[in-house]
């Protein structure tokens, strides 16, 4: 942890605003003027996800937070916790599902992720920007509707409810934006 | 980079309708020098120091100018008729971003006999005359008619409280700026606004330390600058005097006589009715260049510039316009990039 100047900050930066970890996503320069140098920050809060926008002055001081991007292996979720493993020290550690509730539907027991992590508090899991995973419950289409678009859902092996096109079938993978939650593509393996 | 044509065409077709303009109503067009000894202190402006070489060998700082003020204002001093200036203006320590180049082109004109609110029908007309010149069709948010707010308007309805209350309860009002108890209340003011802040949760930096200046500003930029209305060009108006400008206050208020122009949420134009008072400009230069000599650990040289101007400046008012930023947002920009004819991290690399 670390003083930085309001006016070093750049996107990106991991800072502790009151109290609170944030990760700077937007940063603007704002010269009024006949005066000071600002810089308008847009910030998102790493435990709950919440914008906080906020206005320094350049010469102001803020607290920089030295996170570590440790890789880790999704072991499994136990309804209240994800369980991971810390890939080079074999350290297994839990990260309470409420804060990243999302997540379950995008990782697979066994898989790798870039977690970022501050004082033993996981901030941030970094998921794939799409993920492909298997129908596992589909209904079977109606025969005889072939209305072009037409929709249907279905739910993949992660528990995630998506909506697809028609043809889609059981046992099929399918392309998700895990960004939206929406269906991409049928991907053919 | 392919060759464009259309900022070429654009940019020349704006400077000969801003000119056409000035010429059609009585302005003479200057051509002062970029470098001058001696710069009119702005402690918010970093400069672009270089050395003059003289041939007895002893060096001479000069300074590219930050704006043409400091020349345009003796052209005036010395019986001068209103004037306008296209030409490149200089600050240093600028971050090269969207809307902020460390080298640009202003305009900026003095009127003879206006005042800032009269200036701004000018502006209204020069915004109309570089539409027409380079996209008519411009939509209403950048060539429509100029909204006016006052900043006071502005606290009430985007801040939910007066500014002005805060400012007269501190007394400001009522005292000769500069005087040992104008600085009094503005500690009033400060604590005022420190309390606003905190009150809010914003920043606002050391108490005791931060001065009410810096402490409006982080006020307005939090609260105000960012909630103003775009479906229109919008002039705010009426700033409180305790920001130091240049600018006369308005008598029996805490208001100086000042707007600025903002296109699309992007500040385009500053104006001010001027300080003609000899008391005001020389309490100006003597308080700005004890902040920049304290800041630089040097002296600040003084040439008798504030006596120069008041002994000859006529009433007047006079605007500056960002030519750059103002082409941009006719055009439709979100940046200054299409306008650069080279892109600028080629010529300026960090």
């Amino acid at each position: 942890m670390g003083m930085i100047k309001a006016g070093a900050i750049a996107k990106g930066t991991y800072l502790l605003e009151k109290n609170e970890p944030f990760v700077v996503n937007e940063r603007e320069f704002v010269n009024p003027g006949k005066g000071s140098a600002f810089v308008r920050l847009k910030l998102k809060n790493l435990r709950n996800g919440a914008v906080l926008k906020v206005t320094h002055k350049s010469q102001d001081n803020c607290e920089e937070i030295d996170v570590d991007e440790v890789e880790s292996q999704f072991l499994y979720s136990d309804g209240t916790s994800y369980h991971f493993m810390d890939s080079s020290t074999f350290d297994q550690f839990e990260v309470p599902m409420a804060s990243h509730k999302d997540a379950q539907y995008y990782m697979l027991e066994g898989e790798t992720f870039k977690l970022t992590r501050w004082n033993e508090e996981t901030l941030d899991i970094r998921l794939p920007p799409k993920k492909d995973l298997i129908v596992t419950e589909a209904e079977e289409a109606v025969k005889g509707d072939t209305v072009t678009g037409a929709t249907k859902y279905v739910v993949t092996e992660t528990n995630l409810k998506v909506k697809v096109p028609i043809f889609i079938k059981q046992g099929e993978k399918i392309r998700v934006s895990v960004e939206t939650g929406e269906y991409q593509e049928r991907i053919n393996d | 980079m392919p060759f464009q044509r259309e900022p070429f065409r654009e940019r020349a077709a704006m400077y000969r309708a801003v000119r056409d303009y000035f010429d059609r109503c009585g302005y003479m067009e200057a051509d002062t020098p970029f470098l001058t000894p001696t710069p009119i202190p702005e402690s918010h402006i970093e400069l672009f120091q270089t050395d003059r070489h003289l041939p007895d060998g002893t060096v001479s700082p000069l300074y590219l100018v930050p704006s043409p003020e400091v020349w345009l204002k003796l052209l005036l001093a010395s019986g001068a008729p209103s004037l306008y200036q296209i030409g490149k203006c200089f600050r240093n320590g600028e971050q090269i971003d969207h809307w902020h180049r460390i080298e640009f082109t202003m305009l900026e004109w003095y009127g003879l006999n206006e005042s800032a609110m009269s200036n701004l029908g000018i502006m209204q007309e020069i915004l109309i005359t570089c539409v027409q010149a380079t996209k008519p069709d411009v939509a209403e948010n950048v060539g429509g008619t100029i909204r006016k707010l006052t900043m006071e308007e502005a606290f009430r309805e985007f801040a939910g409280f007066s500014l002005e209350a805060d400012l007269q309860e501190s007394g400001l009002a009522d005292i000769r700026r500069h005087s040992p108890e104008y600085h009094r209340a503005l500690d009033r003011v400060a604590n005022i606004f420190t309390a606003r802040l905190n009150e809010r949760n914003l920043p606002a930096g050391y108490n005791g330390i931060e001065t009410a200046d810096d402490l409006f500003h982080r006020l307005f930029l939090s609260l105000v600058e960012d909630a103003l209305p775009l479906n229109r060009p919008l002039a705010l108006t009426h700033w409180p005097a305790l920001v130091q400008t240049l600018a006369r206050s308005v008598p029996g208020t805490p208001w100086a006589e000042r707007w600025e122009l903002y296109i699309r949420g992007v500040e385009v134009a500053n104006c001010y009715g001027e300080e003609t008072e000899e008391g005001a400009l020389r309490a100006y230069w003597d308080t700005e260049a004890s902040k920049i000599a304290s800041a630089t650990d040097s002296t600040y040289s003084d040439t008798g510039w504030p006596e120069r101007i008041a002994e000859g400046m006529p009433s007047c008012s006079g605007a500056a316009v960002g030519l750059d930023r103002l082409l941009a947002l006719i055009r439709g920009d979100s940046d200054l990039k299409g306008l650069d004819l080279f892109p600028i991290r080629d010529i300026m690399p960090r």
